[in-house]
């Protein structure tokens, strides 16, 4: 069965891409996305819904319980006493029911903060928001649309139960259980949970025991979020850890799919992961607390054979020599690199994705930076590749597909190092 | 040239990405740093060498060689950018 296909909105700018994009199941919406936009938000997820894309809201409720700086505005606060929050989140919190008040964005949300009474408001709030939201939206927009029906239809697929990250310290275990009961009792099987756990906190027993608590009934449906997993670079005892994690709940008839996930989650669908929601720029791991600032990232060009993205400067190093029928079959022939490839070859490939352009500063200065088209050409690439690998895992049997990866590592150890390929070996032996 | 003061081999990595857009592409080390094993590594990937005294003198221990993987096209366009000079940045109008 093919892993279903979620794809994360981040930002409106990537709204185009899911509107050029087939292939792909469902959209992922964050809530302090729509709250921020929720009309453009609404006309959003009717134009997925009309192209069979149904979707699910992340409630985000988990940022309520992390470090208050992280909902904290980047604007300068009119108060020096007081920090300002992202008005996104003072509203959220607001529909929600969430009891902070005037300490919101001051300290963080807390379990004594949720007796029964106020949690089971919040979770009622919260699964009314995802449920009612979008589709009050539209109806209040119903004059621009002419189509009446429409705004019923609007609901997610999945309303998933308010969640906090489990550092595995006791804080949010039972809370977390209890929210995802409540929800279960006011919606029934259109309720999923998230199980989000800090990965660097995870103990063999600590994984166990959740995956013993979340096989119980009545939830059939979560999605897992393994905060500060870096498919990547994390040891092969986590990978292990979090395969178990996945498999044990999957033998317990629960269907299980990746918050953030790549290719690494992808090979978890031989183990019985049945979904994989990545971003438009790869999003395949969120840290519990993401870093914030640092500029716009340098574009990264994704390659199959190595499961990750490398720096532009190492593809023609990888490509060395190859002309360009060689190219589409040792590296890619999706539509974006044909195309490149047709008009003059790898040469002509390399310099598309080397494009720069100047742009000011804040400083007034004029900054040599990629251009805009090479971050495009670089996102619609990924996207087409990773289309390609729910097919592949899908068509492929696991010992067919681990053989192919180790070839086509070895030939990319040949030319950029084994450390670029390194997680290879890990995750097979991870998943075996 | 990329100039490294100690990791020789991080300067390998980014010294090879140049050598996709450049000709000759020379990694500069400290004299103490420029060992047996750097100066193979760095012969191996057609770099060239030069090492730097205490008191800033270079000299060249490898001469440079084109590489495999130089893109034509990459050296072109980096060559057009050294021969145009930056745009001028916007200027603020008095209004502003």
């Amino acid at each position: 069965m093919t892993p279903r296909h979620f794809i994360r909105l981040g930002t409106h700018a990537e709204k185009e891409y899911f509107s050029k994009l087939t292939g792909f199941d469902s959209v992922v919406l964050n809530a302090n996305l729509i709250e921020s936009t929720s009309a453009a938000m609404a006309f959003f997820a009717l134009t997925m819904k009309k192209a069979n894309h149904d979707y699910v809201i992340d409630p985000y409720t988990h940022a309520y319980a992390v470090e208050p700086s992280q909902i904290h505005s980047d604007a300068k606060p009119t108060d020096a006493k007081r920090p300002r929050i992202k008005a996104t989140f003072k509203a959220l919190a607001e529909r929600y029911g969430i009891p902070l008040g005037a300490e919101l964005g001051v300290r963080s949300l807390q379990p004594a903060d949720l007796p029964e009474a106020v949690l089971r408001t919040i979770v009622e709030r919260c699964l009314s928001y995802q449920n009612d939201r979008l589709g009050a939206e539209l109806a209040a927009n119903i004059q621009f649309l002419g189509d009446d029906g429409l705004a019923e239809g609007l609901v997610p697929a999945k309303l998933l139960a308010p969640y906090f990250v489990d550092e595995f310290d006791g804080t949010w275990t039972g809370l977390n259980r209890r929210a995802l009961l409540l929800a279960a009792e006011l919606a029934g099987h259109r309720v999923a949970g998230v199980i989000a756990f800090d990965s660097r906190s995870a103990s063999d027993e600590a994984l166990a025991n959740l995956a013993r608590e979340y096989s119980l009934p009545p939830v059939n449906d979560y999605f897992i979020w393994a905060t500060d997993l870096d498919e990547h670079h994390t040891s092969p005892t986590t990978l292990q850890q979090y395969a178990r994690f996945v498999r044990t709940l999957a033998q317990a008839g629960k269907s299980v799919t990746a918050f953030y996930g790549g290719f690494f989650a992808l090979l978890l669908s031989y183990l019985g992961l049945r979904g994989v929601s990545h971003g438009v720029a790869y999003g395949d791991k969120r840290g519990m607390e993401p870093v914030a600032g640092g500029g716009l990232p340098p574009p990264m060009y994704y390659v199959r054979a190595v499961r990750d993205v490398i720096r532009i400067g190492d593809l023609p190093i990888l490509a060395t020599g190859l002309d360009a029928a060689q190219y589409r079959s040792r590296i890619c022939a999706c539509l974006i690199c044909d195309e490149l490839l047709r008009r003059g070859g790898p040469d002509y490939l390399f310099a598309a994705l080397a494009e720069t352009e100047y742009r000011p500063t804040s400083r007034g200065e004029l900054r040599e930076v990629p251009a805009r088209s090479v971050y495009k050409l670089v996102k619609y690439h990924f996207l087409f590749n990773r289309q390609q690998e729910f097919i592949e895992v899908t068509e492929s049997s696991f010992a067919e597909l681990s053989q192919r990866m180790r070839d086509e590592a070895a030939w990319v150890a040949s030319r950029l190092g084994q450390r670029s390929v390194a997680h290879i070996g890990r995750w097979i032996t991870a998943v075996t | 040239v990329e100039c490294k003061e100690k990791d020789w081999s991080r300067a390998i990595r980014q010294a090879r990405v140049y050598q996709g857009a450049a000709e000759l592409v020379y990694v500069a080390l400290p004299t103490a740093h420029a060992s047996e094993l750097a100066r193979q590594s760095i012969a191996t990937h057609g770099l060239g060498l030069l090492v730097v005294d205490h008191d800033g003198c270079a000299r060249e221990l490898l001469v440079a060689k084109p590489a495999g993987h130089l893109v034509r096209l990459l050296l072109d366009s980096a060559k057009r950018r050294f021969n145009d000079p930056r745009p001028e940045a916007p200027q603020a109008s008095p209004s502003e």
